[in-house]
């Protein structure tokens, strides 16, 4: 006797649909399904720069209810068409296409935003030339390769009204936002110092790895895969070598990056600035020594010790892990980066694993209604796309991203110098030092500009 | 030190090896990367000119700048040398800069013209009155954004001047620059002249970015009486680009009341999408007040605005939330979660902390029991954020009856409202059987009895959401998943970094089999060497005897299955792959009595049908005759109740349950033992996650014994779960000197539990395809 169906294969095919519309996927994105908007609703989104963390921030909006990515651009060919391939798999259509040049994405004018995760010398530039197209730009950290191209984003953004989201996600984390709102609201007495520090170019931890050394030298020929004059677009133009187009290798040299005195700093001096209430403020004296290989072609500043005061005297010292770890493990359990502010009654720290603090009551504090209460977001993507409809700003302005931005460039400077910098928070001028003024800037290749 | 520079610089000219011996001024701004200081040639290498590029800019004095305009003439070079010269402060770099506009070329001329705009070195018209504007639209192009630059309202009127004087592409690009001068005159503090420029950037059919920018800069320039003006036209317009503008000004006003009080005024007027993105201004904090918010639900005719004002007024309401004060528990003996803590977290007013369990579970409950009854009327739920973590679908129950059933939840804010019938209650309970994410995390859950607005906002829950053009419902509900094929040695198929499934090839002595065998949470579906039988090897064929020898299990003397060599075939494309195996069988220490070519080919996994993996195989006696046999049945001489199996084999997964094993003519469990099919397969759900999925073997019709019998163990206790079309179970096979014996399987894994018309339509599909022999490679 054949046994009856309780499923037909038409059920089938929907139930099992249905049955991974549930939690089972991707354990940390949301799914759209059943409760995405009318594509009228959606933000339409354009994706420059899909390796590595272009690729998870591409998951990151992807995701959301409230996004179509519709098009993809990298210097690397199979970059750019495995990111169509898996958007295009997604939505079950063929919406989003892929370009070879960015300026022919930003010239669609059905994308009203982009995303902008390429190597650090492009964030800039591509920036300005969205916004000047009309789009809204989410810009990963770093800011960009000079403070002279960094203030002209910050006023192109302002002149055009365009949202701005930095890709500092930490505040969009309960645990940084409620140790900064303990630090502002005095729960620590009056602030006193900060200690901000993260990875350096040979840190310890899961990022040291010394097979990559300091980059090959040797040059070879480029891949056939990548436009290698589109990936250097404006920055000095340098052989092709095995590690320069790597992520490694955009992260650690210096034609194309500050390394990750910028590139990971960005992520304490983020927390720092807005626990210290200065988003629209620098110090005023920095301070810094460091060193930088000497062999390969990675040539950023390796290690660091950047003391730092701001104009209320607070002090900043901005450490590599490798630094800070006797400092940090003096009185915390040590993990590889983190923001410590100390006040005159006690110090709260915060980190990517956890909050702790001189006495753990103060973690206990529950905020009064008259406490400054931080900007709210709890998901950096969703925060950027919330604002391009609502014209709010977002968590991190692009004010913030300079300020804290200028911490890591006056660091870099002052270590390249040997010397220390006063810095005019008014003029956004260095007092007195051609040399150390000149770095602020940094000439593009043609036939780029700004 | 300038001396040392000149040296560099000479030597760069002469492209001779003192630009070896260059040494920063105080070698510390200076940091040579090793192969920088290496011995150049006579002609200026890539490294040599990045040298250039990086250096002289930051040591260079204007004594040097002689030696770099000599080196602007030289294409190789120019560039690096106009590079540095706009790093060089000074009258001398500049005027040299402005010089070498007409003597250098190509992309040299417009570096020179960049590098001039960085350094808003034009002063005026005559600047650009010299610009040889008419030689192509890139030079004339960088000679207009230079000239912005400056920043002043002259030059911004200037080059309006040239609107449609240029090439057609040089619009745009001097609209832009005319702004920037507006921008800058603004900061200068000369807001009448920047007004006047806004003004006229404002008009006509300039590029949306443009006008948004120019009503932005009036906003800012306009005298404090005119802003209100300007603002109610913008809103009369109907203007799309104006409207936009509208949305980006009001952050930023300064005096907001009067404004929003327009706004409002305005809001039925305006185009449906607006309304609602104004909405999130009106309804704001500093928005309008309650009675504002009170007269737009009472008036508005759109219900997303009316309902926008409600979720206001709620927000703004002093409603006692129930839950503030009650217990929490969650009786669903789920860990909480490390990130999250327990059920209490859900009430306690505190969105900052959330309960939260671990990931991947079928069912999650939440009690809230009050101190009293209290009539409830509407729940609200703050997930863990923007529909990431937070429930999706689940049953409410007021005091154990179920009164309302909600999927696919649509978050606004964070926030789901959901309404219920107004009942009087103490316990209160959400069981969670769908979320966004990974599990359904709640911030807070409030309790309230929202009174006659609760008629209301269930009246206004949101209709039906759209969907994309063209899709479906089954299409929308699709996720991604990035595959890629594992970097080792085993090929495998990574989605999401999660392995879908490994083919074991490198070891020789293994024989071939594929584990795991998983969907795409990567939890496997079989199980490699159980302790029960070590020699089960997840989905696999293996004979049982091959001329007596025992080649199925790890015991002494036993028959080696040997992988001689493999071949594969994995597509980059849609990630299906092929793999090409040879084996041979030999007596240990002895020589192989038979071969085998096997061909495994694995379909692009599918989000709702799983995968494919065919097996074709063909065995070949080689010297003498093979016989293929088996420990024989109970119903035979010296059999045994466990006696019949070998051949094409799963071994489910410890973790999985509630097994049914079903084969193509309607049998279920044991009742397929040793019965013919067509096919033979299991469903099942996993322990930890209770997702369901099932495996099914089709037997090809073309296969020796077709349809063959099937063999099945299903011990749950274990679990020992295991089966097989079991093609000696009716006798041993004989296969003469060099003949051969081709079979050929499909095994469908798959998510849910599948329905028999799918798995015949398969097996229809199936049996269309030749079972042609498989090449030995």
């Amino acid at each position: 006797m054949k046994r009856q169906n309780d499923l037909t294969r038409r059920d089938f095919l929907t139930r099992t649909a249905g049955a991974f519309a549930a939690p089972l996927i991707l354990p940390a994105s949301a799914l759209g399904g059943g409760a995405r908007l009318a594509p009228s609703e959606r933000v339409t989104l354009g994706h420059i720069g899909v390796g590595g963390r272009g690729a998870a921030l591409l998951h990151e909006f992807m995701n959301l209810p409230t996004t179509q990515c519709v098009a993809m651009s990298d210097c690397f060919t199979s970059r750019t068409a495995e990111a169509v391939r898996v958007v295009n798999e997604r939505y079950g259509s063929e919406v989003c296409e892929g370009y070879a040049d960015f300026r022919e994405l930003l010239a669609r004018e059905d994308i009203d935003a982009v995303v902008i995760a390429t190597p650090d010398h492009w964030h800039v530039p591509i920036a300005m030339a969205a916004i000047r197209a009309g789009k809204d730009v989410y810009v990963e950290k770093p800011l960009g390769l000079a403070v002279s191209w960094n203030r002209a984003l910050r006023a192109a953004v302002q002149r055009y009204g365009a949202i701005f989201q930095y890709g500092t996600q930490q505040r969009s984390s309960r645990n940084f936002r409620f140790a900064c709102e303990l630090t502002r609201n005095g729960y620590l007495g009056t602030l006193e110092r900060i200690e901000a520090w993260c990875p350096g170019l040979a840190a310890e931890g899961w990022y040291e790895d010394t097979s990559r050394g300091g980059g090959s030298t040797e040059e070879i020929p480029v891949p056939e895969d990548l436009d290698y004059e589109m990936w250097l677009g404006p920055a000095v133009h340098s052989p092709y070598t095995k590690d320069r187009c790597t992520c490694w290798g955009a992260y650690h040299v210096y034609d194309n990056a500050l390394g990750f005195i910028a590139g990971w700093g960005a992520h304490p001096l983020d927390i720092a600035q807005w626990g210290n209430d200065t988003d629209d403020s620098a110090p005023v004296f920095v301070e810094g020594k460091g060193t930088i290989p000497e062999q390969g072609i990675f040539d950023t500043i390796a290690e660091w010790d950047v003391h730092c005061r701001y104009a209320n005297g607070v002090k900043l010292r901005l450490m590599n892990t490798r630094t800070a770890k006797p400092v940090v493990s003096e009185y915390r359990t040590f993990e590889g980066h983190g923001t410590t502010f100390f006040g005159s009654k006690g110090w709260v720290s915060v980190d990517r694993g956890g909050i702790y603090a001189s006495d753990e009551k103060l973690l206990q504090t529950k905020l009064s209604p008259t406490d400054t209460h931080l900007y709210e977001s709890n998901h950096h993507a969703g925060n950027f796309i919330d604002c391009i409809r609502s014209r709010r700003p977002t968590v991190c302005t692009v004010e913030a991203a300079f300020q804290s931005d200028l911490i890591s460039h006056l660091g870099d400077i002052s270590i390249r110098t040997g010397r220390p910098m006063r810095w005019d928070p008014a003029k956004e001028e260095l007092e007195d030092d051609e040399l150390a003024s000149r770095l602020l800037n940094r000439p593009m290749r043609s036939p780029w500009r700004l | 030190m300038r001396l040392l520079n000149r040296t560099i610089l000479v030597a760069t000219v002469a492209l001779g090896a003192a630009l070896a011996r260059a040494q920063g001024p105080d070698g510390s701004d200076v940091q040579p990367g090793g192969q920088e200081a290496a011995p150049m040639g006579p002609a200026p290498t890539l490294r040599m000119r990045a040298l250039m590029a990086r250096r002289m800019g930051r040591t260079s004095s204007e004594e040097d700048v002689v030696i770099l305009v000599g080196m602007l003439n030289r294409p190789e070079v120019a560039d690096e040398a106009r590079m540095a010269l706009e790093w060089i402060p000074g009258e001398g770099a500049l005027n040299a800069l402005r010089s070498a506009v007409k003597m250098c070329e190509g992309d040299a001329r417009l570096g020179v013209i960049n590098s001039l705009g960085a350094r808003r070195a034009f002063t005026g018209p005559g600047d650009l009155l010299e610009v040889p504007i008419d030689l192509s639209p890139e030079i004339s192009a960088a000679w207009v954004a230079a000239t912005g630059r400056t920043g002043t309202a002259q030059a911004g009127w200037m080059l309006l001047g040239y609107e449609k004087k240029l090439f057609p592409e040089s619009d745009e690009v001097i609209q832009h620059a005319a702004l920037e001068c507006a921008w800058r005159t603004e900061q200068a503090g000369e807001r009448g002249k920047a007004e006047k420029l806004y003004k006229h950037l404002l008009k006509d059919r300039r590029p949306r970015s443009i006008r948004i920018g120019a009503f932005l800069g009036l906003m800012r320039t306009l005298p404090k009486g005119k802003i209100n003006l300007e603002f109610g036209k913008a809103l009369r317009s109907g203007d799309p680009v104006l409207l936009e503008a509208v949305l980006r000004y009001l952050p930023v006003a300064e005096n907001r009341t009067v404004l929003l009080a327009l706004s409002r005024a305005w809001l039925d007027k305006l185009p449906a999408g607006f309304q609602l993105r104004l909405l999130a201004h009106l309804t704001a904090r500093d928005g309008l007040d309650t009675d504002g918010l009170k007269a737009l639900l009472e008036n508005s005719k759109s219900p997303a605005v009316r309902r926008a004002a409600l979720l206001a007024l709620l927000d703004r309401s002093p409603l006692e939330n129930f839950a503030i004060g009650a217990t929490a528990t969650s009786p669903d003996d789920i860990e909480p979660d490390h990130a999250g803590l327990d059920a209490p977290a859900a009430i306690d007013g505190d969105p900052g902390t959330y309960w939260d369990e671990t990931d991947g579970q079928a069912l999650y409950r939440l009690v809230v029991e009050l101190p009293e009854p209290r009539t409830v009327s509407a729940l609200s739920i703050d997930g863990y954020r923007h529909q990431d973590f937070a429930p999706r679908s689940f049953d409410v129950l007021l005091d154990n009856k179920a009164v309302r059933r909600v999927e696919n939840a649509r978050y606004e804010n964070n926030r789901l409202w959901v309404t219920l019938p107004p009942t009087s209650c103490e316990r209160i309970e959400l069981r969670i059987d769908g979320a966004y994410g990974a599990s359904p995390a709640i911030r807070e859950l409030g309790i309230f009895d929202l009174g006659p607005l609760n008629a209301e906002l269930d009246q206004l829950e949101p209709e039906e959401t759209g969907r994309a053009d063209g899709h479906s419902p089954e299409e929308e509900t699709v996720k991604i998943h990035v595959l890629r094929w594992a970097k080792e040695h085993n090929p495998a198929l990574l989605s999401d970094n999660l392995m879908v499934w490994k083919v074991h090839l490198s070891d020789p002595a293994e024989k071939g089999y594929i584990h795991p065998v998983a969907l795409f949470d990567g939890r496997p579906l079989t199980w490699l060497s159980p302790p029960d039988h070590v020699w089960h090897r997840s989905l696999w064929f293996s004979w049982k005897f091959i001329n007596g020898v025992n080649y199925w299990e790890e015991v002494p003397d036993k028959g080696i299955t040997e992988l001689c060599s493999s071949r594969r075939n994995m597509s980059p494309e849609d990630f299906s792959a092929t793999y090409a195996l040879s084996l041979e069988y030999h007596p240990p220490g002895k020589d192989a009595v038979m071969r085998e070519a096997r061909r495994i080919s694995i379909s692009a996994p599918d989000e709702r049908t799983g995968y494919q993996i065919t097996w074709h195989t063909t065995f070949t006696a080689l010297e003498s005759e093979v016989v293929l046999d088996r420990t024989p049945p109970a119903d035979e001489p010296d059999g045994k109740g466990w006696g019949g199996y070998a051949g094409m084999s799963v071994r489910l997964a410890k973790e999985t349950r509630d097994w049914r094993i079903l084969d193509s003519e309607g049998r279920e469990g044991l009742d397929c033992h040793r019965q013919p099919a067509r096919w033979i397969r299991a469903d099942f759900a996993r322990t930890d996650t209770g997702r369901e999925a099932g495996i099914a073997i089709l037997d090809h019709p073309k296969n020796r014994r077709h349809p063959t019998p099937s063999f099945i163990v299903l011990t749950p206790e274990i679990p020992f779960v295991y089966y097989s079309p079991a093609i000696l179970f009716d006798g041993p096979l004989t296969l003469k000197a060099g003949e051969s014996l081709s079979l050929a399987y499909r095994i469908l894994v798959h998510p849910g539990r599948a329905p028999d018309d799918w798995i015949d339509e398969e097996w229809e599909r199936f049996a269309q395809t030749s079972l042609l022999p498989a090449e030995r490679i």
